[in-house]
Parts: structure tokens; sequence; C-alpha cells
């Protein structure tokens, strides 16, 4: 073979990745980056939670959310109930794991000083009569599913991705309470402002919408209020965040830990 | 009136004309009618418990349920849940469904050795594993909410339990909807899916669908055949065919107008307001075979056809505007009441009367005079009197029984009356909407199966209020509501009750990991909130409201009669009395409760309305009859087949409901009528006869045929009715078959004794009176009287008319009465031998025969003659009397005024013969 075409050859295949650099995300490559931008380590919030039901009546809880990276990489969640009175401290601890089930408990102060542990797969449920079901609160194992990314949208004048999220393989789709997820992330920060929820008939069940924006750190970016909207039971959640921390020191691994919540501390 | 009856006579194109206008008009009004059949009707208007049920529904959601059951060999296998999955599936996107619970939507609270689970019952994909299944079954069983409410104890039955909610003024929904549910029914059982052996749907939607197909089949089957019963009984009645041609055309054109009136007034056809054409046909046709018996009478007497139609039309005007309006005024006095359909049906009935009125009498002289004199007529009219046809026979011997067992008949008929009270008092009422399906319709199966394999189709909310916020998490709160479903349950009646206690208790057992000692309502009221918040408050909804102040309990039951219902709210009321604390309020609600409180009102209406109608009605022929006796006397005849027929209900268990209810009204109106035209006649009667007992015969001849052609025809019309497919319908049909014949004897046996204790005179027999009171003011006999006076006299006495030549009184004659001249001239003579000698000449105002009422047994002494057509008004002693003892004052006058005539008289004979020459 002539030494030139070889040369011509192996250019060509070289000039392949050099376009690669320029050409158009692809749907995981979006989410990659949404995440390599926003997710923090640890992070702690004040919320302001409101129910709102069919009718427009409205019930208000104060919750405190702590969220923190283990070393493997997985994250630990405490979301603890400040009000209304009756149901101050009630909290629901999760661990996350890498290739085991998620490990989950429940805090009712009235019931008595234990952790009740909730059963596997408990994901699909809404969370404490809110229009969120646990799955909505995580952040997924990317791996578990297909990220397909559609026509870009322009909303209110600014640039969206479109991307399709859908499990990858018949366990994920069990696991998941959803047929497919619309995201809306905004190009130029790459945060997602748009979530539909499409439920097994593939209809669309609910949409979470987030708004007041705010840059928190060099790339980060954090929504001041988000709204979950849930269709199919004319129902919905807002939630505004009050207080925010990214500080480590604010989210002490011993806060995820039993005694932290049965001697009553997570709720002082 | 008669001036009207004249011109339409005088003008049959024109009329013709006009009626087949309106017709035409009415007609294409028809397209625009709805059938109504929401239970919204069956309520109460302005019902406050009408306003709370929409509360209510605000709160806790819409009580309308469908419930679609799945029957099996075994619920739990792969292919049957996944046919009760995709059905709910489908459900949940099917317009107008709010809420959808099957074994496929409800989470499934239990405790996972040691943990606790709230996942669904079964995932998003029916397992094929064996295990999972026995675990679904399992799990399903340990679970009480979900027995007997989306799955059978025996495992053989799963429900689909959908509320819906109906947009305002969707009235095609209940059709929609479960057609779609009958669509998706037939595509699963197309499928044949090993183990099913029967997929149906009961509820509010597929009954009141059901309800409307029932009420087209009875018009569109029923009606004709008892139309063509009722003309057949008819043509075998009168044998002719104008005596059957004629009550069809004027009944269907009645039907068509009321119906276009219906449409055009926005009135809806429902359960009530479905009678109308039989109630229009009934009357309508009375009327009219009332009018044609006249007709083919004068045509016997041998009238002219134009003279008997004219006689016909005169003599039938004021008893038809009477018995017509009356009866409209009846049926609308249902107006007043407070029961939506019941309101429409007065609307729409007085409305239609009037038309079928203003149809009758312009149709029927005009069609009669189109027609030609019917040849059986022609015959007879040659024939001699006496060989008159077996009804007139048989109506003289009716007419001797009379006579001869007044005080018996009276006797009978009191002790009729008597049963009938005793029975009245056991009446119940029924408004329940089941019920009107007969036992083996398929309604009335599926709500018995359901009930046998889960719960009842029907069902309510009790609603405990605690009048403040939280107060229904409250542990005490929650206590009392656990004792109120463990009492509902033992009073046997209620198949299964569901509260937020219900789903607590399970929670708190599951929590303590499935310990049975913790199947208890939690013991605080932050534990309370804390497991509300854990199911989640929006899955709770219909247990419990927004800020928590009040609890829903949803009983399922399978009564189906109001007064069982009624009963059973009764002893819960009695329940909570005793054990609730004062500051919970403990109140039902729900479409059946609201068409429940109903039956309570249509038991008042229904009194109160038929008695105002009924006071209404003999005040009106007080007034006609001018005599508050003689008015309600009028009202006897319609009266004892009423109560009797309310009597019978209640000694049968038959139940008062919106068909029954109807019997009084449409006998009633029946009755009235030919009660009117009998005392009319019998009026007319007298006047001729001057004996109240000639008269007697002389009517039930003459009115007995026409009365008795009616009745037997619409008792076999009304009898149809018996093959419809509504229970109140049939018992309507039977009962009111049965009433006419009641109200046939009644009106051929009490009615002519009643006559006989009352004068009859109507008012426009005065007002046509062709006197002039100024004149008569003059006359002697009325010195120093009032107007109204006088006018009192003239009501005691007879009216009178003499033609040419016509002898009043004949010499040697004995009886008792006195006559005073109204109209023309008379002259008194005596007959000497052979000759006749003049002794006075009588003008309007004078008075002969005055000895006669002064003294008895005096025999007459001259003949009294008229001149030319006069009127005469005549007085006899007993009236006298009567006058005596009602207006002393009056009396007295008169009998100075007569005193002083006497004495005129004896003046004037001391002259005569003081003058005479010796």
């Amino acid at each position: 073979m002539n030494g030139r075409w070889l040369l011509a050859f192996l250019l060509c295949f070289a000039a392949v990745p050099a376009h690669a650099a320029d050409a158009p995300l692809t749907g995981r490559q979006i989410i990659d980056q949404m995440s390599d931008r926003h997710e923090a380590p640890a992070e702690f919030e004040f919320q302001t939670m409101t129910l709102v039901d069919k009718a427009g009546n409205q019930e208000v809880r104060e919750v405190r959310r702590y969220s923190l990276k283990d070393k493997d990489g997985q994250f630990r969640y405490l979301i603890v109930f400040l009000s209304p009175a009756g149901v101050k401290g009630v909290a629901l601890l999760t661990w996350q794991h890498k290739q085991t089930e998620d490990d989950q408990w429940m805090y009712l102060p009235a019931f008595g000083d234990k952790l009740k542990r909730i059963a596997k797969g408990g994901k699909k449920n809404y969370f404490m009569g809110t229009d969120y079901t646990f799955e909505d609160l995580v952040s997924e194992d990317r791996d578990q599913f297909k990220y397909e990314r559609k026509a870009d949208e322009t909303v209110d004048g600014k640039d969206h991705f479109v991307v399709e999220m859908t499990p990858l393989d018949k366990a994920s789709a069990e696991e998941s309470g959803y047929k497919k997820r619309m995201l809306w992330i905004q190009k130029d920060i790459f945060y997602t402002v748009r979530t539909d929820y499409y439920d097994k008939s593939d209809k669309l069940a609910k949409r979470q919408t987030f708004t007041d924006l705010q840059n928190v750190a060099e790339q980060m970016w954090r929504a001041q209020s988000a709204q979950m909207d849930n269709f199919k039971d004319q129902h919905k959640t807002r939630i505004k965040i009050g207080k925010r921390s990214l500080k480590a020191a604010d989210v002490p691994d011993g806060n995820f830990q039993h005694r932290y919540i049965t001697s009553g501390k997570h709720a002082r | 009136m008669k001036r009207l009856n004249l011109w339409i006579i005088s003008h049959p194109v024109l009329v013709m004309a006009g009626i087949l206008g309106i017709t035409v008009i009415l007609i294409s009004q028809i397209p625009k009618l709805v059938i109504d059949t929401s239970a919204e009707g069956l309520m109460v208007e302005k019902d406050p418990s009408k306003v709370y049920y929409e509360e209510v529904k605000r709160k806790f959601g819409s009580d309308n349920l469908t419930i679609l059951l799945v029957k099996a060999d075994d619920v739990f296998t792969t292919p049957v849940l996944g046919l009760v999955q995709w059905m709910t599936a489908e459900l949940l996107n099917t317009p107008g469904v709010s809420r959808v619970e099957s074994l496929t939507t409800v989470n499934n609270i239990k405790d996972d050795e040691g943990m606790l689970n709230t996942e669904p019952l079964i995932g998003d994909e029916i397992p094929s594993d064996p295990a999972e299944i026995e675990r679904i079954r399992k799990d399903a069983h340990a679970n009480l909410i979900f027995l007997g409410n989306v799955v059978s104890k025996d495992g053989r039955a799963a429900a689909i339990n959908i509320y819906t909610e109906t947009g305002p003024g969707d009235k095609e929904f209940n059709a929609r909807f479960s057609g779609r549910v009958e669509e998706m029914i037939r595509q699963e059982a197309a499928r044949n899916i090993p183990g099913v052996t029967d997929i149906y749907q009961i509820g509010g939607p597929i009954t009141k669908v059901t309800f409307s197909q029932f009420i087209q089949a009875d018009q569109i089957n029923l009606v004709p055949i008892s139309l063509v019963v009722l003309f057949v009984i008819l043509y075998l009645s009168f044998r002719m065919l104008q005596g059957v041609l004629l009550p069809i055309v004027t009944g269907l054109l009645s039907v068509a107008w009321g119906l276009g009136m219906m449409a055009w007034a926005n009135i809806p056809v429902n359960v009530v307001t479905a009678i109308i054409p039989s109630i229009l046909i009934s009357i309508g046709f009375t009327e009219d075979t009332h009018m044609i018996s006249k007709y083919h009478q004068n045509l016997q007497k041998g009238l002219s056809k134009l003279d008997a139609i004219r006689d016909m039309a005169f003599h039938s005007a004021i008893p038809i505007l009477v018995a017509t309006s009356t009866t409209a005024l009846g049926f609308a006095s249902l107006i007043t009441c407070d029961i939506t359909m019941l309101i429409q049906f007065g609307y729409a009935s007085s409305m239609a009367l009037l038309g079928s009125f203003l149809v009758t009498i312009c149709v029927v002289p005009t069609f009669l005079q189109l027609m030609p004199v019917p040849k059986r007529i022609r015959k007879l009219s040659l024939e001699d009197e006496s060989s008159e046809g077996f009804v007139p026979r048989l109506m003289t011997g009716i007419g001797t029984f009379v006579c001869g067992h007044k005080r018996g008949i009276v006797i009978a008929a009191l002790i009729l009356v008597g049963v009938s009270l005793a029975g009245l008092s056991r009446l119940k009422v029924n408004s329940d909407f089941i019920s009107y399906f007969p036992e083996n319709s398929f309604i009335r199966q599926r709500t018995k199966d359901l009930h046998h394999q889960m719960s009842g189709a029907l069902n309510f909310y009790i609603v405990v209020e605690t009048g403040k916020a939280g107060g229904a998490r409250e542990p005490a709160a929650l206590g009392h509501v656990e004792g109120l479903q463990k009492f509902l349950d033992g009073t046997g009646k209620i198949d299964k009750t569901v509260s937020l206690a219900d789903y607590l208790k399970k929670l708190n057992r599951e929590m303590n990991n499935g310990d049975p000692n913790f199947d208890h309502v939690p013991p605080t009221a932050d534990l309370v909130e804390q497991y509300i918040m854990l199911l989640g408050h929006k899955d709770l909804t219909k247990y419990i409201d927004a800020d928590y102040s009040t609890a829903n309990i949803i009983v399922r039951h399978n009564v189906t009669s109001s007064w069982e219902l009624s009963a059973l709210l009764k002893q819960v009321d009695g329940y909570v009395a005793e054990h609730f604390p004062k500051d919970l309020q403990v109140r039902y609600s729900g479409e059946g409760i609201l068409i429940n409180n109903a039956a309570d009102y249509m038991a008042v209406n229904s009194a109160t309305g038929f008695s105002t109608t009924f006071i209404v009605i003999g005040l009106i022929h007080a007034f006609l009859f001018m005599s508050i006796g003689a008015g309600f006397l009028s009202m006897v005849p319609s009266l004892v087949p009423i109560l009797f027929n309310y009597g019978m209900m209640g000694l049968f268990g038959i139940p008062l409901n919106t068909g029954t209810c109807m019997i009084a009204s449409i006998t009633l109106g029946v009755t009235v009528d030919n009660t009117i035209h009998h005392m009319i006649r019998y009026s007319d009667e007298l006047k001729a006869h001057h004996d109240q007992k000639a008269a007697m015969f002389a009517t039930l001849r003459s009115v007995g045929k026409p009365i008795t052609y009616i009745s037997l025809a619409l008792a076999g019309g009304f009898f149809i009715m018996v093959f419809s497919n509504f229970v109140p319908t049939r018992q309507f049909g039977m009962l009111s078959a049965l009433v006419m014949l009641v109200a046939l004897v009644t009106e051929l046996f009490i009615t002519p004794i009643l006559m006989g204790s009352v004068r009859l005179l109507t008012i426009w027999d005065m007002v046509l009176l062709k006197m002039d009171p100024e004149r008569l003011r003059q006359a002697t006999i009325f010195q120093n009287f009032s107007k109204w006076e006088i006018r009192k006299i003239t009501l005691l006495g007879v009216l009178q008319e003499l033609g040419t030549e016509e002898f009043i009184i004949h010499q040697g004659d004995i009886d008792a009465a006195m006559y005073m001249v109204l109209v023309g001239r008379l002259r008194v003579s005596i007959r000497e031998n052979g000759h006749e000698r003049i002794l006075k000449k009588l003008s309007p105002g004078d008075i002969f025969g005055e000895m006669s009422v002064v003294e008895e047994t005096t025999k007459r002494t001259a003949d009294v003659i008229a001149d030319e057509p006069a009127e005469v008004l005549r007085i006899d002693r007993a009236a006298l009397d009567r006058l005596r003892r009602r207006f002393p004052y009056t009396g007295a006058k008169l009998f100075l005024n007569l005193a002083r005539i006497l004495s005129e008289r004896l003046k004037d004979m001391t002259q005569s013969t003081a003058a005479r020459p010796r």
C-alpha cells in the first residue's frame, strides 16, 4: 500500500475526533456536563413546602434537607420536617448503594424512639403526601438510563437542550415509576429548568419547573423555587428555598446516623 | 263560550286550518324535546341538603359510583389480573372519571419482616410467577379495606370502582360513559380470557341510561298497545267507527300539542312527565265520548245533523270547560310542591290539558260535520225508544236498585271508606331509584349479585363534623367513627363501610410488625397526623377534608326502599344521640340520601297537594252549583275511588312512588269529568221532568252509557301499563285500571243518591236566566227585596220552559208549588162545558199557584196555559221550607208578601162578589 495513501487514511481517522469536539453533544454528554457543573458533594437546604389541592386548599410545611456524597460516590439524604407542630421531627433517612438496594428509614416521633425501615423499592411512592416520589428527589444512576437528545427549543428567549430520558433495561424500567422523562436544559448554564414526567401508559402525569435561578459557585447554579404539578391528581407541591449551604461543615456525616435522629437533635 | 262554539261550527275549514297550523308548529318543536334521566328531578328543589351535598362533593369527591365487576374461577391469575389492570388504565383515561379503585391501584400497607412496605399491591406488570401471584392473594386477603371493595372474600370476583363527575349540564354523560364501559366489556369478553366467567357494570350511569331506555321503550311499545286496547273496547261499545276515529284524531293531536309545548317550554320527558300522553288521551277521550254520545242521542231524537252538532256543542261546552279547567287546575297545583319532576309535571300537564281542550272543542264538532251520520244511528233513530241497547237497560236496572237500596249503598260506601282509611294509615312511600326496576331486570339482578359477591352498589356518605380544624385527627373522634362503623356493620343492612379509621388501624398494625393487638386507632393526635402524612393526604381525600375538621365514612349498601333506608338512618341517629358527644355532628349525604329525602316530601306533597286540589275543585263546583253542599258532594265520586286506591296500596304494601302518586290526579281528572257531565245532565233533566226520580233515570240512561264506556276503555288502556318495564308504572297500571272500575261503580250507584239529596242549579242557569231583576223587584212578591234576595229565591226554584199552548197547571191536580212568570205571557182559565173561560192574564213578575204552598192537598182550581213560549220559575213548598230555615229574614219577607198577595186576591174576590148583581 502506498505510504501516502496510508497517511491520508490515518489522517482521515484523526480528523474524526477533531470534528467530534465541535460535533453536537449527545444526550448523555449534556447530562454528564450538567451533573459535573451542578452536583455538590455536600448540601443543606431549608425549604418551605406548600401542598395545594384541587380546590386550592394549602398545607405548608417546613423542611430541612441534607445531602452528602460518601467515599464511594454515593449519596446519603436526610429530610426533616419542622412544622406543622404535629409532624415536627418526622424524618426520612436514605443511604444510596451502588450495587445493592438503597437503605431507607422513616422516623415518626409519635410512634416511638426508633427508626422504621422502609421495605425495598419505595421509590415510586409519593413522599409524605407531596407530588414528589422519592425517585424525583434523588439523583439517578446515569448508567441505568438512555438519554436521547431531541430538537433544541427556545423558551422565553433562552436556548434549551431537550433530552428524553428512558430506562435502559427491564430492571431499571421496573424500578422507575415513569415510562420516560423529558428534560429542558438551559444551554448557557446546563441547568434543568423543566422536567415532564410520563407515566407507564405514556401520559403526561407531572411537570416540574425550576425558577428563580441563582449562581451559587463558579459554574454551579441552583433554583430558589420549584413547583411540581401533578396533572393526574390535580395537586401541586411548591418548594421555596429559604437557606442554603454548600459547606461541608454544615452537613456533618453524623447527621446521617440513626442516633442523630433518635436523640431528637435533628429537629432542634 | 257558546258563541265560540257556534263560531267553530260555522267555520269548519278555517278552524281545521288553524288547528293544523298550530299542530305543524308544535310538532316542529318536538325534536327539541329532551329525555332527562338524571336523578336530580327526583330530588326536592331548594332542599337544604342539596346545598350540603354540593359542599360534601367538593370536599370528598363525587359519590357517583360505577362498579365494573369481573367474575372468574379465580381472580388471582395472571390473565384475570391483567384484564383488571388494562381496564383500570383505560378507565383512568376515560373523560369524566375522577377516581378509580381496583386491585391494581391500591397501595398495600404491610409489614415486610419488620420493614414497612407501602408499595402498590400489584406492580406495573402483572407477575407470571405463581409465588408472586400467591403473595398478592395473601396480601389482598389480609387487608380488610380491600375485601368486599376491590376483591370478593372468596377471590372469585374483582371490582373496579369508578367515581365519575358529570360536567354541568352534560346530559349525555351517562350514556357516553356507560357506553364506553360496555364497549370495553365487549372487547374483553371477545378475548375469552381463561377463567373469566362474567364481566358487567352496575351503578349510577348505567342505571340511569337503562331507565331512559325503559321510558322510551314504554312509550314506544305500551302507549300504542294501550291505545289499541282502549279503542277496541270503545269500538265494541259504540260499534261505530266514528266513536273510535274521533278520539284517535283528537288524542293524537293533543299528544302532539302536549309534547310540542313541553319541548317549547324546555320541560324534559322524565319518568313522571312521560305519563302525560296517557293522561291526555284518557281525559281527551272522556270528553270526546261524552260529546259523541250526546250527538248520537240528538240524532236518535230526530234532530238534523247540524242541529244535533249544535245542541251537542251547546250542552258539552260548559261541562268540558269546567272539567278541563278544574283538572288542569288540579295538576297545576303540583307546581307548588318541592319535587322538581312533579313541578315539571304540573306545568306540562296543565298546559297540555288546556291544549287538549282547544283541540277537543275545535275538532269534534268540525269532524262530525265532515263525517256522515253513522248508519247504525240512522237505523236506530227509526226504531222505538224501548228497543234501546243493553247499557240503557242496565242503567234503568241500576237506577231501580239505587232507589231501593239507598241506605245499603251508603253504608257499603262508608264501610269501603273506613277500610280505605285504615289502609291509608299503613301506606309507605318509596322514592328509591333501583326499586323502579322489576326484580328480573338486569339492573336488579346485577345489583343483587354485586351485593352478594362484594358490597351493594348503592352508597352514601356519613359525614362526621368536629367543627374545628384538626378535630377529625383526634383519636376520640376517630374512635367514634370506628364505633359508628361497627354499629353499621351490626345492623346487618350495610355491606361495607370505609373510613380514615380503617387506614389508620391498618397502618398502625403494620407499623407494629403486623401485630393484631395494634389493630386500633392510633392513641395520639400527633401519631394520627404523622400517619396521615405518611399515607399522603391526597390519597385520603375521600375520608378526611382539607383542614382535618371533618371525617367521612363511605357506606355501601343494598337497601332499595325509602322507608327501610329512613328506618336505618333513624337507627343511626339513635346510636349517635346515645354515643356521640354534642360537639360531633353527624350528617348523611349523597344522591341516594337526596332521593330518599324526596320520599318524605312526596308523601307530604301528595297529601297537601291533593287536598288543596280537591278543595279548590270542590269550591269551584260549589260556586258553579251555587251550593257548598253540592260542590263537595260533587267530589265524593272522586274521593271514594281515590281513597280506595291508597287504602288498598296501604293494605297490600304497595308504596307511594312517582307512579302511584299519579293515580289520584288521573282519577280525579276522569271522575270529575264524568261527575260534572252527570250532574249537569241531571240538572237539565230535572228541568225537563220536574221529578228527581225521573230525572235520575233519564240521566243514568243518557250519561250512564258514555261513563261506562269510558271507564271500561280506560281500565283496559291502563291495564296494559302492567306490562311496563317499570315497577311504579306496573303498579300504576294495575291500580288505575281497578280504580277506574271502582269510580264507575261509585258514579253509577253513589252519584245519583248524592244528587237526589241536594238542589242542583247551576250558576249559568242563573246568569242565563232571561229575567229582568229591576222588573221583578216591582212585582208584589218581591216587594222590599234586594236584588240578591231575589236571586236567592229564584235559585230555590226550578226553571221551566213552556211552549205555546203548553199547560203548566191542570185544573184538579194536587201538588204543592207556586210559580212566577219570568218570560212570556200565560193565561189562567177554567173549562166550563167544554169551553175555556179566561180568568186572568199573567205577565212576567206575576205569581200563580200560590194557594198550594199555603194549604196542602188543595186541588188546582184552574188551568194555566202559555200563550207564547214562556219561562216560569217553580218554587215548591220544600224549597220554601228550606228558605225559611236558612234565611229566616228573607223567608219572613217572602211570606209577608205572599200574605199581601193573598189578601189582595181576597179583596179582589170580595169586590167582584160585591159587584156581582144579586
